[in-house]
C-alpha cells in the first residue's frame, strides 16, 4: 500500500444527513476543544479505531460506578444498602463500593428530594442555531424549596467543576428549556478522594455562556475547523499511529 | 424507487430501541433520496477493495491476501482513514485465505430490494460479500469494524440478509480490527419465524394513526425524526437570551 502525498489537505464540514440541524452532545464541546482532529475521526467521519483499544482504567470504573448508581436508584430498598447491585470485574469492585460510599453521603434523598430518573436523555431544539442540544444527565432531583437539580457523577481524581466545563452549560442549558419555570442548579457529584458537591447556580449569565460555547462550537463544525491539538491525551487516543500529529504513535499503556 | 415504506436495518434496531422512531421510519418519514455523508467512505472502500482482491484471486489463481497487496485506498480519505483502510483490508484478506468459499460477483445481485409477502412493504438487506459453498448454500460475510453483536442471529443485518436471500444462510461477522470470525447460520424454519416477527412488528405500525411514545437514548443523534420528536424541547437562542423559552 502507498502513502498519500497530501496528508494535510483539508477536511470536509459536518453535512447532516437529512435535514440541517447538527446534533451536538454535551461532552462534544470539550472533546472538541481538546483535540479538533480527535473529534472529526470520531464523531464527524465515524472512522472506528483500526485495532481495539484498552479503555482508559479510569473509565472503565466510571462506567462500572454509574452503573451501580443507577441501580441503587431504580432499588430504592437497596438504595443505602452495603453489597454491590451490580457485578463489577474483581479489580474495580473496592473502587466501586468506595464510590457507592461517597454517593450515600452526597445522596439528595437524604434531604427529601424527589427522584425525576437517572441516565435521562434532554433534548431541546434551536431553531436559529439548527441545532440539536442533547445530554444525559446521571441524575435529576427536585428539592423541597423546588429547585431542579441536574447532578452528574463524577469518578475521576482530577474531575472538573461544574464552572469549568462547557457539558455543565450545556446541562444548564438543557434545564432551562426543560423547566422553564423552576430555578435549577447543576451539580457535580465528586465521589474520588474527599467526596463533595461542587454546584453552579443557574442564571441569565450561564445561559448566556452556554449559547456562546454552543455558538462558538457549531460554527467549528460546520466551517470544518480540524487542526490536531497534540497532548498527554495522545496516548489514549484511537487514532495515536495513523495522525501525522500524534505524540504517541506507538503501543498503547496497558 | 418504489415508494413502499422500506425496511432496513435501521428501521428494523429502531423497533428495539425507540417505538416512536421505528413507527415514523415505518410510515415513511425520514427517507433520503441519495446520502451525502462523508463517513460511508471508509466503509465503501473497504467493502469495494476486498471484492476487487476475491474477483483478482479468483482470476489470477492468486491468494487473496496477494491480491489485496495491490488495494489502494481512495485519494480523498485522510491518513487515518487509508490507516485503518489498509489494517482491515489486510486483516480480511488473512481471513478470507483461511476460509472456504467462492466468490462470483453476481450474487450481489440476489439481493435486491424484496416486497414483503403481503406487498405493503419491501426490505433492503446491505450485504457486503457474499461467498458459495458447497451444495450451493451462501455465507453471507459482513464486514465490519467493531464486535459482533450477541447474538449475532438477532441482529438486524442478520435477519434482512435471510429473509432477503429466501434461503438458508450462514452469516459470518469479519472484524476487520482484530481478524474474529463469528458466524450464525439460519435455516428454512428459522427464516419463517424471523418473517413472521418482522411481519407483525411492521403491521402493527404500519398505517397505524395512534403514535407510540419516544424513548429517547443514545440513538437519537442519529434519528431522522429528532427535529420533530415530542421528547424535544423546542425554543430559539435569541428566546433563551431574551430569559424565555417555548
Amino acid at each position: 500500500m502507498t502513502a498519500h502525498p497530501s496528508d494535510d489537505e483539508p477536511r470536509p464540514a459536518m453535512t447532516p444527513r437529512s435535514h440541517p440541524d447538527l446534533a451536538v452532545w454535551a461532552g462534544h464541546l470539550d472533546e472538541h476543544r481538546r483535540c479538533p482532529r480527535q473529534f472529526s475521526n470520531r464523531i464527524a467521519l465515524g472512522i472506528p479505531s483500526p485495532e481495539p483499544v484498552p479503555e482508559a482504567p479510569a473509565a472503565s470504573l466510571g462506567k462500572l460506578t454509574h452503573r451501580e448508581l443507577e441501580q441503587r436508584h431504580e432499588r430504592w430498598d437497596a438504595h443505602d444498602g452495603v453489597a454491590l447491585l451490580s457485578e463489577p470485574p474483581a479489580h474495580h469492585a473496592q473502587a466501586v463500593e468506595a464510590h457507592v460510599r461517597a454517593h450515600l453521603a452526597l445522596c439528595p434523598a437524604e434531604d427529601d428530594a424527589r427522584y425525576h430518573g437517572g441516565e435521562r436523555v434532554l433534548a431541546t431544539r434551536l431553531h436559529d442555531l439548527q441545532v440539536v442540544v442533547l445530554a444525559i444527565v446521571d441524575a435529576v432531583w427536585e428539592h423541597p424549596d423546588g429547585v431542579i437539580e441536574l447532578r452528574d457523577y463524577k469518578t475521576g481524581a482530577g474531575a472538573p467543576t461544574p464552572d469549568q466545563d462547557a457539558a455543565a452549560l450545556v446541562h444548564a442549558l438543557l434545564g432551562r428549556t426543560h423547566w422553564p419555570d423552576r430555578q435549577l442548579r447543576v451539580t457535580y457529584e465528586r465521589l474520588a478522594d474527599e467526596p463533595t458537591t461542587a454546584e453552579l447556580a443557574v442564571t441569565g449569565d450561564t445561559i448566556d455562556a452556554a449559547l456562546s460555547a454552543l455558538t462558538a462550537h457549531v460554527a467549528a463544525l460546520r466551517e470544518g475547523r480540524w487542526e490536531a491539538r497534540p497532548g498527554t491525551h495522545c496516548q489514549w487516543c484511537d487514532y495515536r499511529r495513523s495522525c501525522p500529529s500524534s505524540l504517541a504513535p506507538g503501543e498503547h499503556p496497558s | 424507487m418504489s415508494e413502499l415504506p422500506r425496511i432496513t436495518p435501521t428501521t428494523l434496531r429502531a423497533s428495539q430501541q425507540c417505538a416512536l422512531r421505528f413507527h415514523r421510519l415505518v410510515n415513511g418519514a425520514g427517507r433520503v433520496r441519495g446520502d451525502p455523508r462523508r463517513r460511508f467512505a471508509l466503509p465503501g472502500a473497504i467493502t469495494q477493495a476486498c471484492r476487487d482482491a476475491h474477483q483478482h484471486a479468483q482470476a489470477q489463481g492468486c491468494s487473496v491476501a496477494g491480491a489485496a497487496d495491490h488495494a489502494h485506498p481512495p485519494e480523498d480519505l485522510t491518513p487515518e482513514e487509508r490507516h485503518a483502510f489498509a489494517h482491515a483490508v489486510a486483516t480480511y484478506a488473512a481471513v478470507a485465505d483461511a476460509r472456504e468459499g467462492t466468490y462470483h460477483a453476481e450474487d450481489h445481485e440476489r439481493f435486491p430490494n424484496q416486497e414483503s409477502s403481503t406487498g405493503r412493504f419491501e426490505i433492503m438487506a446491505p450485504v457486503d460479500l457474499v461467498l458459495r459453498h458447497r451444495e450451493d448454500r451462501r455465507e453471507v460475510r459482513e464486514l465490519a469494524l467493531r464486535e459482533a453483536p450477541e447474538p449475532l442471529a438477532d441482529s438486524s443485518r442478520v435477519v434482512l440478509a435471510a429473509l432477503a436471500l429466501r434461503a438458508p444462510l450462514t452469516y459470518a461477522h469479519c472484524d476487520l480490527r482484530t481478524g474474529t470470525v463469528v458466524e450464525a447460520t439460519l435455516e428454512e424454519p428459522d427464516r419463517r419465524t424471523l418473517g413472521a416477527d418482522l411481519q407483525r412488528r411492521v403491521m402493527g405500525a404500519l398505517g397505524v394513526a395512534q403514535e407510540p411514545s419516544p424513548t429517547p437514548g443514545r440513538w437519537c443523534s442519529g434519528c431522522e425524526v429528532l427535529r420533530t420528536c415530542p421528547a424535544v424541547v423546542h425554543t430559539t437562542a435569541e428566546e433563551l437570551r431574551a430569559g424565555g423559552s417555548t
